[in-house]
């Protein structure tokens, strides 16, 4: 195999006396989907804030396109090309639809206080090409002709892909979704797993946190198992769904013959 | 961004009718008077509203802010005899700078924590002016800072001296409105919307809110300078903490987040402590107080919101 485009070494992190990651070692390949499932408090979100700086890991590494990124801020490793999108849905309730989206061109584009403020050369072609971009990804998630709308007056649904939106107009190499298809409902969750495909398709890396199994199942290349903090399990979906210490940890006996 | 340049125009109008209409009915001096501190004052909440209402920063150590512009004005030209224009750039470079140094460690901090920094801050630049007498006069003052003029023009009348307030007024709301619509603009609004979120899309978040914090000290400073060359003297007590607190009382009666809304407030409270609570003393504190208190709980996007809502309907309100 080649490089992976993501790698986590020994990584380890507690929260006090609790133990939230415990020595994984992981690899992630270039343009796979990768699913990391587990119960409650197995360590996922932890995983993810871990990875895009949130808090630094108490011991281990973690390597992005064969070079260290542990320990940097999150807005460097958003410049780097990793984003991400958030459990709790994190939308800017203060702007539009439009110009969440077009934060997420910020790490791609230059134009400073000055230059924003005064109007210097080149402020303009570089705001168009923001709108531009922004756009473009609000159409790739279906949400164009709610764009002028405040962002916060939208359903959950259209929020959750607001930030996905976001997340991809900062250009990721790699994007981690954190439950995406929560709070979905099915027909919102058929568009999910179409959109997770399409962006693979364009070679982006994604990781996902998904509670929902048909989903994880439908997408993933490979899936990730935590329990504990602990890996129990990884390999293709199939694999994992019949590891007896996957089901009798997380899945339940029923999925077995499901 | 349309609409703002459409008010934009109407301000401008404003600014132009006020000198020739006032006169009509009342003396000219006491309301261009008024006029003036509003512009002064409008400078300071424009700044103030760029840091709470879009960036989501509160600060209640502003009037140190107009203060260290003043003083440093006001000695430079009135003691050492510099030229007012050097004196207020220097000025600038003074309050940035120690805008930077309290920035820095402050803006680390969140909500009331921040609040209280702040305060405290503001406290201490307050005892400062008070107690360093050899350099600014103490309690009793600065006296004989000189008027300052424009390109050797003298700026000796009320009336001159509101075109050159307005003039400078109007150049930062076209600043603050052109930063508001751009990169930066979103990004620090980003902040207020979500930290963590900002951070994610790569928004370095302490820089931006240190940026902020700098451009509404720099506006403050100004401020401190006009005022101090309008005044040609100063003293401590203008600027302490019930100043600051009346600035966000300003802001958020004209409007948080808002550029036109934090001029609204700066005209609004002026006009109010000079005309009506002047005669209530100690008391125009405890006003100003109900008046906060009844602004957030019934019109928390100010008075600049009430008039979006009832001109262009709940829709166009959220468009700033």
């Amino acid at each position: 195999m080649s490089e992976p485009i993501l790698e986590t070494i020994r990584l380890h992190k507690d929260f006090g006396g609790l133990t939230a990651i415990c020595n994984l070692t992981c690899q992630i390949q270039r343009g796979q989907v990768k699913a990391i499932i587990g119960p409650n408090g197995a360590g996922k979100t932890t995983l993810f804030n871990l990875i895009t700086g949130v808090y630094p890991p108490t011991k281990g590494e973690i390597k992005f396109k064969g070079q260290y990124i542990t320990g940097l801020r999150p807005y460097t490793i958003a410049y780097l090309g990793i984003s991400r999108t958030f459990q709790m849905v994190q939308i800017f309730k203060n702007m539009t639809v439009l110009e969440n989206v077009m934060v997420g061109r910020h790490p791609r584009t230059k134009a400073g206080v000055l230059r924003s403020g005064l109007r210097l050369p080149g402020f303009k072609r570089e705001e168009r090409l923001i709108k531009e971009e922004a756009e473009k990804m609000l159409a790739f998630v279906g949400l164009m002709e709610k764009k002028d709308e405040p962002a916060g007056n939208l359903p959950l649904g259209d929020q959750k892909r607001i930030e996905f939106a976001r997340a991809l107009a900062t250009e990721p190499e790699v994007i981690l979704l954190d439950e995406p298809a929560a709070g979905l409902n099915e027909v919102e969750t058929g568009n999910l797993s179409n959109l997770i495909n399409q962006v693979r398709d364009l070679g982006i890396t994604v990781i996902l946190v998904e509670h929902d199994m048909s989903l994880v199942m439908k997408v993933s290349d490979t899936v990730l198992v935590l329990n504990y903090g602990e890996k129990i399990a990884e390999g293709a979906p199939d694999v994992v769904r019949n590891d007896p210490e996957v089901i009798e940890a997380y899945l339940g006996k029923e999925f077995q013959y499901a | 961004m349309r609409k703002d340049y459409q008010i934009f125009t109407v301000f401008i109008l404003i600014l132009i009718i006020i000198p020739i209409l006032i006169p009509q009915f009342h003396g000219t001096r006491h309301y261009i008077q008024i006029m003036i501190f509003v512009g002064i004052y409008s400078l300071i909440t424009i700044g103030l509203n760029l840091l709470m209402g879009y960036a989501g920063q509160i600060s209640v150590g502003h009037a140190a802010f107009f203060g260290l512009g003043a003083y440093t004005s006001g000695v430079l030209t009135g003691r050492f005899g510099f030229n007012p224009w050097l004196a207020l750039i220097l000025a600038v470079l003074i309050t940035l700078m120690v805008a930077y140094l309290v920035g820095v460690p402050c803006l680390k901090l969140h909500g009331h924590y921040l609040a209280m920094a702040t305060l405290a801050f503001g406290i201490i630049i307050y005892i400062v002016l008070n107690e360093w007498d050899r350099l600014t006069g103490g309690p009793s003052g600065l006296t004989g800072i000189p008027k300052i003029s424009l390109f050797g023009y003298q700026l000796d009348s009320d009336l001159k001296y509101y075109a050159f307030v307005w003039s400078i007024v109007v150049l930062s709301v076209i600043f603050s409105i052109n930063l508001i619509h751009s990169r930066m603009g979103r990004a620090l609004r980003s902040v207020s919307g979500s930290e963590d979120a900002a951070k994610a899309m790569g928004v370095n978040t302490p820089r931006v809110k240190i940026q902020v914090f700098l451009i509404s000290a720099l506006y403050a400073s100004i401020a401190g300078s006009l005022y101090a060359h309008y005044m040609n003297f100063i003293s401590p007590s203008t600027f302490n903490l019930f100043f600051s607190l009346k600035l966000i009382i300003m802001v958020v009666l004209g409007g948080v987040g808002s550029i036109w809304g934090g001029i609204l407030g700066a005209l609004v409270i002026t006009y109010l402590s000079n005309e009506w609570l002047s005669s209530l003393a100690e008391f125009e504190l405890l006003t100003f107080g109900v008046v906060l208190l009844l602004m957030t709980i019934f019109l928390p996007d100010g008075i600049f919101g009430l008039i979006k809502r009832l001109g262009l309907g709940k829709k166009l309100a959220f468009q700033r």
